[in-house]
C-alpha cells in the first residue's frame, strides 16, 4: 500500500448511477494499491444527503474527494455541482467530474462551476484503470487536501 | 373581341389601331385594367376576366375597391387618391402582401404594377395584375421542406453524437468484466474459455475504434471549425512522429516534398494527413512500404498527392471508398471502421476542396485532394448550419 498524504485511508464519494462503472472504479483503486474507502451514491440528491449527513447517511464520513458523474437520474451532476458550489460548507470539497461525455458544453459548464478536474472516462478498460490509478495517486499522495472540519 | 371602350368610327386608321391594341391587350397573360379617376374600369382584358371571374358586362359596374378585400377598402381609396395626385409608374403596395377578390368573394395573392396614362379624357391608371397563388404555394412548400430537412439533419447529427456516447458506457463494462474474468479466473478456465474471453476483448477494442471514428465524423458536423494558417510540413512531420512505431515495424519510408502553408482547421488537416498516410501503410504488403506527399500549385488551388506503393484499389471502388462504412476487406484481412476516408472527404469538402483516388490494383494508389489558396470569406461550417 502507498502512503497516503492524510496518514489514513482516503474517503472517496463516487456519485454514479451505473453499477458496472462503480465496480470498475473500485477495482481501479484496488489495482492502484491505494488505501481508499470508496463510498457510493446513485444520484445528486443522495450525494447532497451524504455530504450533509442526513437520514441514512447520519454516520457517513466526510469525503476527501467527490467523483461526480454528469448524467444521472433524479438530480444530475451539473445540478449537484451547482448546489455544492453555492453551499458555504460543501464548497470546500474537491469535485472531480468523471464522465463519458466529452462534450465541450459539459466541460465549459462544469469548469465555470469550478469543478476541480474534468476527466473523460476512457472506453478502453485498461486505460480506464490507469486513469483511476493516476487520479488516486494525484489526489491522495501528491495533493494536500483541506483538513477535516 | 370584348372591349367596353367603343372604338372611334370616324377615323378608320385609328379604329384599326385600337383594334390591334385590344387584341394585344387580350393576349397578355397578365391581368390588365385601365382605371379612370372615378375608380371605374374603362378597359379590361381576357386575363383579368378569368383571373377575377367577371363577365365583361359586369365590369363596367365595378369600382376598383370591389377587387380588394373588404378590410382594406377605406385605405385603398386613400391610396388611390394619393396616387392620382402623384402618379408615377411603380409596383403597388411594395413589401406588402396584396390580395385580389374574385367575383365569388374568394381572395388570392397578387402582384400589382401601376402605370399612369394621360389620355384626352383625363388621367388613367393602367393596372397590371399577376396571380401569384402558385408561386406562394411553392414558396410555402419549399420553406416547409427546407425546415423539415434542417430538422432531420439536426436530429441525425444529434443522433450520431448521442448514440456514440451512449454506446461507449456498456462497452467499457463488457471489456472491463472480460478483463476481470481473465485476470481473476483465467487460470481456472480451459484454453477455449480463455480464447473466448480474448475474443470478447478484441471485439470490444474494434467497437471502440468504430465508435471513436463515428464520433470524429459526427463532430466534424457539430463543431465549428477554426481557420488558421496551417503549415502542412509541420502537420506532416507530426503525423509521421505519431506513427513512428508503425513505420519502424513495417520498415516503411514516409517522406514529403516541401509543402505550403494553407488556410484551414489544423486539427482537421492533421487528421486528413494521418488517415491518408496510415492507409498507405496499412493497405500495403511491400517489403518496404513507401508513402510520399507532394504539392502542386494550380491555377486556383493547391493540388496535393499522397502516393503509396500498396495494394491499390479497383476502378469500380474509386468513388465508393469515400462513403461511410464502405469497406473492401474483412476485419481479418485489414482491420478498420470504414469511416476513415469518409472523414477525409468531409474534411476536404469543409475546406472547399475535392478528394479523389487514382489507382490500379497491385500498383499502389495516389490520393489527390485540393485546397483553395485562401478560405477568406468562406465559412467552413456552411453545410453544417
Amino acid at each position: 500500500m502507498k502512503i497516503m498524504k492524510a496518514g489514513r485511508p482516503a474517503e472517496v464519494l463516487l456519485v454514479e448511477d451505473n453499477e458496472n462503472d462503480v465496480i470498475l472504479t473500485r477495482r481501479g483503486f484496488e489495482a492502484a494499491r491505494l488505501a481508499v474507502n470508496m463510498h457510493h451514491v446513485r444520484n445528486g440528491l443522495e450525494c447532497l444527503k451524504f455530504l450533509r449527513k442526513e437520514g441514512e447517511y447520519q454516520n457517513a464520513p466526510t469525503p476527501d474527494l467527490i467523483l461526480l458523474d454528469l448524467n444521472m437520474p433524479i438530480m444530475d451532476g451539473r445540478e449537484v455541482l451547482a448546489e455544492i458550489v453555492a453551499d458555504k460548507v460543501l464548497c470546500q470539497f474537491p469535485v472531480v467530474i468523471l464522465t463519458t461525455s466529452a462534450e465541450e458544453q459539459d466541460l465549459l459548464e462544469t469548469y465555470r462551476l469550478r469543478c476541480s478536474s474534468y476527466i473523460v472516462k476512457p472506453v478502453d478498460f485498461i486505460q480506464f484503470q490507469r486513469v483511476v490509478e493516476e487520479l488516486g495517486n494525484y489526489w491522495f499522495t501528491v495533493v494536500v487536501l483541506p483538513p477535516e472540519s | 373581341m370584348q372591349a367596353n371602350h367603343n372604338p372611334s368610327e370616324e377615323h378608320p386608321l385609328e379604329s384599326q389601331a385600337e383594334e390591334y391594341i385590344q387584341y394585344t391587350f387580350d393576349a397578355s397573360p397578365i391581368g390588365m385594367i385601365l382605371v379612370n379617376s372615378e375608380q371605374k374600369i374603362v378597359m379590361n382584358n381576357q386575363s383579368f376576366r378569368s383571373m377575377f371571374g367577371y363577365a365583361d358586362a359586369e365590369i363596367s359596374k365595378l369600382v376598383i375597391n370591389d377587387l380588394v378585400p373588404v378590410g382594406i377598402r377605406p385605405d385603398h381609396s386613400n391610396y388611390f387618391e394619393q396616387y392620382m395626385r402623384q402618379p408615377v409608374a411603380r409596383a403597388m403596395g411594395e413589401g406588402r402582401f396584396l390580395q385580389g377578390v374574385k367575383s365569388n368573394g374568394n381572395s388570392f395573392p397578387v402582384e400589382v404594377a401601376l402605370t399612369p396614362i394621360e389620355t384626352s379624357s383625363g388621367l388613367h391608371i393602367l393596372v397590371s395584375i399577376v396571380d401569384i397563388s402558385e408561386r406562394i404555394h411553392f414558396e410555402e412548400v419549399l420553406t416547409k421542406t427546407n425546415q423539415a430537412l434542417k430538422e432531420s439533419n439536426e436530429e441525425l447529427k444529434q443522433f450520431a453524437y448521442v448514440a456514440s456516447h451512449d454506446l461507449q458506457t456498456p462497452l467499457r463494462s463488457i471489456s472491463g468484466f472480460a478483463h476481470f474474468l481473465k485476470e481473476d479466473y483465467g487460470n481456472l478456465l480451459d484454453d477455449k474459455a480463455n480464447e473466448y474471453i480474448e475474443r470478447i476483448i478484441t471485439s470490444c477494442e474494434r467497437q471502440r475504434v468504430l465508435i471513436n471514428d463515428l464520433l470524429t465524423y459526427s463532430r466534424l458536423e457539430n463543431r465549428k471549425s477554426s481557420i488558421q494558417k496551417s503549415d502542412l510540413n509541420q502537420l506532416f512531420d507530426e503525423v509521421k512522429k505519431s506513427i513512428s512505431l508503425t513505420i519502424e515495424e513495417k520498415k516503411a519510408q514516409v517522406f514529403r516534398e516541401e509543402l505550403p502553408v494553407v488556410e484551414g482547421d489544423s486539427s482537421q488537416l492533421y487528421q486528413l494527413l494521418q488517415n491518408l498516410i496510415e492507409n498507405g501503410l496499412k493497405y500495403n504488403q511491400q517489403p518496404q512500404p513507401i508513402v510520399s506527399m507532394t504539392a502542386t500549385r494550380e491555377k486556383e488551388n493547391w493540388l496535393f498527392t499522397i502516393t503509396d506503393n500498396g495494394i491499390g484499389i479497383s476502378l469500380e471502388y474509386h468513388n465508393r471508398i469515400f462513403e461511410i462504412f464502405r469497406r473492401l476487406h474483412t476485419q481479418e484481412e485489414y482491420s478498420g471502421s470504414g469511416i476513415g476516408l469518409a472523414i477525409c472527404r468531409k474534411i476536404v469538402q469543409r475546406h472547399h476542396g475535392k478528394i479523389w483516388v487514382e489507382s490500379i490494383p497491385g500498383e499502389g494508389s495516389k490520393f489527390h485532394f485540393t485546397l483553395p489558396f485562401s478560405q477568406t470569406n468562406k465559412l467552413l461550417n456552411q453545410e453544417a448550419s
